[in-house]
């Protein structure tokens, strides 16, 4: 009798587990399902295509963020930081340089950008919020001065075919996207890095008792961060064949944040995956196509997305309770 | 004999897997102090639980006056006239006593004000019953330890409770603190409070308590009034067995001459004064000092975790003492801190994690890449050589007991084979027979020619464990003491009494 008390104690709790950790598939496929019910026009391939292709970009700087989601931080700069990489880019290109130029300019100001980031969190022990937000500020201001709010033209072929381009009918961004959560999903289950990564997030102070050098952690990962800021800029530029000060704003912290957190990226720190954070991004994305398809204003869209963030920080914290 | 205050009568309860009580009875009256003793994992935090409104047995229940009561909110608990102080102190640093007394019971004016006056007045008045004359407009972050603990029985009392219960309340006290705490005991058992104290420093019940009651992996296994009972006695019941042989005691021949350490002079305005000290090759050396003494400070600043204005150390390389830079430190030492939960370990985290924390280096199979299959077979040599009690190694930490925890921190360090490891308290809050596993795994780790610097307030296993014992007080080393010392001597040196330059 009591054995039997027993496995069915046991089995409900693995399946309630189960519901729980999985959250965020279980979540896509039923948005999936409904937006695929209510949408005209949704299974068509181009707007199935269309979906993973605006993904794509909010992907990279998603994947950013887990990193520093990861050690219970954030980074409100990867706006700014991923215009900035764009813009200058552009500009060097306008200059005659090549797709290999523009493509280090990109990485490496996300790079740098980022370690600034990395070096005031983790060396001089500021706070992510205040840091990350003054970076974003000045970020901001620098591109509306080199830009003068214009928009640069990018006419380099090349340039917009590598990063806009499609291989058969999928796009390339797509490719690119898929083959970073890949190596983002390696370096974080198998590198030292990783574990690295996870245990400063859990508890700083075990990590640094042990050995670990948690200050270095937080400078790679605010680095790693401002790095994908800097890709996301190829796919967006490249998809508007233009680099303006707009692409930074404010507002597509929102997106990011909300992608990272929909993935089950806890915002405590310690908890999360790349591959989760990309399936958040995938989830956010729907939601905007569809409404946008059904002709759903900005502003209904506005408070659906916050009702969903609201939800999946609400099982977030049940997660923690467990 | 009268109807006793409170009487758990045939108490069980079930989690999944484990019986955690069946069938606990026992009594507490009016005006006395009841021993509640058992090792981690006995039951005692479960039947506090029960009695706190937490968790509801299984079968069984809790009479009060003879009365049969449903416990099932902590609201029913306070109620029934239960109060608890809880083992760590839980006080608002930057409100007043009174404050905090009041907490979850401001009392306000006809117009809805604050009644400061009335509040304060009240607070006095329990704080004079304990014998505690502190102001109760104090900022509680300006008290000591020992009087956050008295206000913290101060808000317990508040309630009038018919019973209270005192879980570890000397865990964060010294000497003078707990003979206050003692004190106040006894003004409350002449109050006819009933009080259950729960503690694992045997040598506090005997002063405190008028009966002791034991239990064992959830069961009642013995009880009776303390002149009735020995520390023995006490401790057969608790680990069931007869050999009461706690401490390990030291194999005198395998020190070394040779040196493994030598810190020539650690300093740290107003912490650390010219630390030196020896540390040779298969030494255990006992570092004992007050609370406050700047123990623990002399240890994380010799890691390198805490900042220092001279670090002069030398560390043995080969057959050579070679001077040892601080960024270099944590390759030498393993450091197993004091707060086993706060910084020794990622309590959401499986055992693996947590064992290879501090040697992933070691374990690189290609570029950044870990090789898992390396670290599950190295782990589970440690856990199996450390009996570490565990379902599977992926289980998170958290859901160890405190002993088996202990032993993952130490696995963990072993797993690096440190040179020297640091011990800070290693077996607080551990029960016998995890304490004995504890000072058996620190002399078969000296064995190797590695040394420990122990850190301990449990003075009989401080002087049971070490070859030699240095005294810290207030920054300084004031003495340095071969096995054998008296406890008056180190009581003494720990005191400032030993060196002579008062200040």
């Amino acid at each position: 009798m009591d054995r039997i008390v027993f496995r069915r104690v046991s089995k409900s709790v693995n399946w309630k587990k189960l519901l729980i950790t999985n959250s965020s598939v279980i979540a896509l496929a039923i948005i999936f399902c409904w937006i695929a019910l209510v949408t005209p026009g949704f299974f068509t391939t181009r707007n199935i295509i269309n979906v993973l292709n605006q993904s794509a970009a909010l992907g990279f700087m998603v994947i950013g963020i887990t990193a520093v989601f990861i050690t219970g931080g954030i980074d409100l700069s990867i706006p700014s930081v991923m215009a900035l990489s764009g813009i200058l880019a552009a500009m060097a290109m306008q200059n005659g340089a090549g797709i290999m130029m523009a493509v280090l300019i990109s990485i490496l100001v996300g790079l740098f950008l980022g370690l600034i980031n990395g070096y005031a969190i983790g060396f001089l022990r500021m706070i992510p919020f205040v840091v990350t937000l003054s970076i974003q500020i000045i970020g901001m201001g620098i591109c509306v001065w080199l830009t003068s709010k214009v928009s640069i033209p990018i006419s380099n072929g090349t340039y917009l075919n590598a990063f806009s381009g499609k291989i058969g009918i999928i796009p390339v961004s797509v490719i690119y996207l898929a083959f970073m959560t890949f190596v983002a999903t390696v370096l974080a289950k198998k590198s030292i890095w990783g574990r690295w990564l996870y245990a400063t997030g859990i508890n700083i102070n075990t990590a640094t008792v042990s050995g670990i050098p948690t200050r270095k952690v937080l400078l790679g990962a605010y680095a790693w961060s401002g790095l994908f800021a800097g890709m996301a800029s190829l796919l967006i530029t490249s998809r508007l064949a233009s680099a303006s000060s707009t692409m930074g704003q404010e507002g597509v912290v929102l997106n990011i944040v909300s992608s990272a957190v929909v993935g089950g990226v806890s915002f405590q720190g310690g908890f999360g995956t790349p591959m989760g954070a990309v399936l958040g991004t995938l989830i956010i994305t729907l939601i905007s196509n569809s409404m946008n398809m059904m002709q759903i204003s900005y502003y209904m869209t506005l408070i659906v997305k916050g009702i969903v963030i609201i939800t999946f920080v609400c099982l977030d914290s049940i997660r923690h309770r467990n | 004999m009268s109807v006793p205050t409170l009487r758990f009568n045939e108490v069980s309860k079930a989690f999944p897997g484990v019986k955690a009580l069946s069938n606990v009875s026992f009594d507490v009256c009016s005006g006395e102090a009841l021993a509640l003793i058992g090792a981690n994992g006995a039951g005692k935090s479960t039947l506090m639980n029960i009695l706190g409104g937490n968790i509801q047995p299984d079968s069984g229940g809790v009479l009060i006056e003879g009365r049969n009561v449903a416990i099932s909110s902590p609201q029913d608990s306070i109620n029934n006239g239960i109060g608890f102080v809880h083992q760590e102190i839980a006080l608002m640093l930057t409100m007043t006593i009174a404050e905090n007394l009041f907490i979850n019971s401001y009392q306000t004016t006809s117009i809805g004000l604050l009644a400061r006056n009335l509040m304060e007045e009240q607070c006095k008045t329990v704080l004079e019953s304990l014998n505690c004359h502190l102001s109760p407009r104090t900022q509680v972050k300006h008290l000591g330890s020992g009087d956050q603990q008295m206000v913290e029985i101060a808000r317990a009392l508040l309630m009038n409770p018919r019973i209270l219960i005192l879980d570890e309340p000397t865990s964060s006290l010294t000497g003078k603190e707990k003979s206050r705490l003692f004190d106040a005991v006894a003004v409350l058992k002449s109050k006819g409070v009933a009080i259950i104290y729960i503690t694992h420093f045997l040598d506090e019940v005997f002063p405190v308590c008028d009966r002791a009651v034991v239990l064992r992996n959830g069961e009642y296994v013995g009880g009776d009034t303390i002149e009735n009972l020995t520390y023995t006695d006490i401790v057969t019941l608790m680990i069931g067995e007869s050999d009461t042989d706690v401490y390990y005691s030291r194999d005198q021949h395998s020190v070394s001459e040779s040196l493994n350490l030598r810190v020539k002079n650690l300093s740290r305005s107003g912490v650390l004064k010219e630390i030196q000290m020896d540390l040779h090759k298969g030494e255990i050396l006992g570092l004992w000092g007050l609370l406050g003494s700047g123990r623990t400070e002399f240890i994380r600043s010799l890691v390198g975790l805490d900042p220092n204005d001279t670090y002069d150390v030398e560390i043995r390389e080969e057959k050579r003492m070679v001077p040892l830079y601080k960024r270099k430190a944590s390759k030498y030492f393993g450091y197993i801190t004091e707060n086993r939960r706060e910084d020794g370990m990622l309590l959401p985290s499986s055992i693996l994690d947590n064992m290879s924390l501090a040697n992933l280096r070691s374990y690189l199979s290609a570029g950044p890449f870990m090789n898992d299959e390396k670290i599950k077979v190295e782990s589970k040599k440690y856990i199996k050589k450390l009996d570490i009690k565990i379902s599977n190694v992926d289980q998170p930490a958290g859901t160890l007991s405190g002993g088996n925890q202990q032993k993952v921190i130490v696995g963990k360090w072993l797993q690096r084979a440190p040179m020297i490891l640091l011990m800070d308290e290693p077996t607080r809050g551990l029960d016998v027979g995890a304490k004995r596993d504890m000072h058996q795994i620190i002399n078969d780790f000296v064995q190797s020619g590695s040394s420990v610097l122990l850190v301990t307030s449990d003075i009989d296993e401080l002087m049971n464990m070490s070859d030699r014992i240095a005294v810290i007080d207030r920054g300084s080393i004031t003495g340095m003491y071969p096995q054998g010392v008296s406890k008056e001597d180190l009581m003494a040196a720990a005191s400032g009494f030993a060196k002579g330059d008062k200040e």
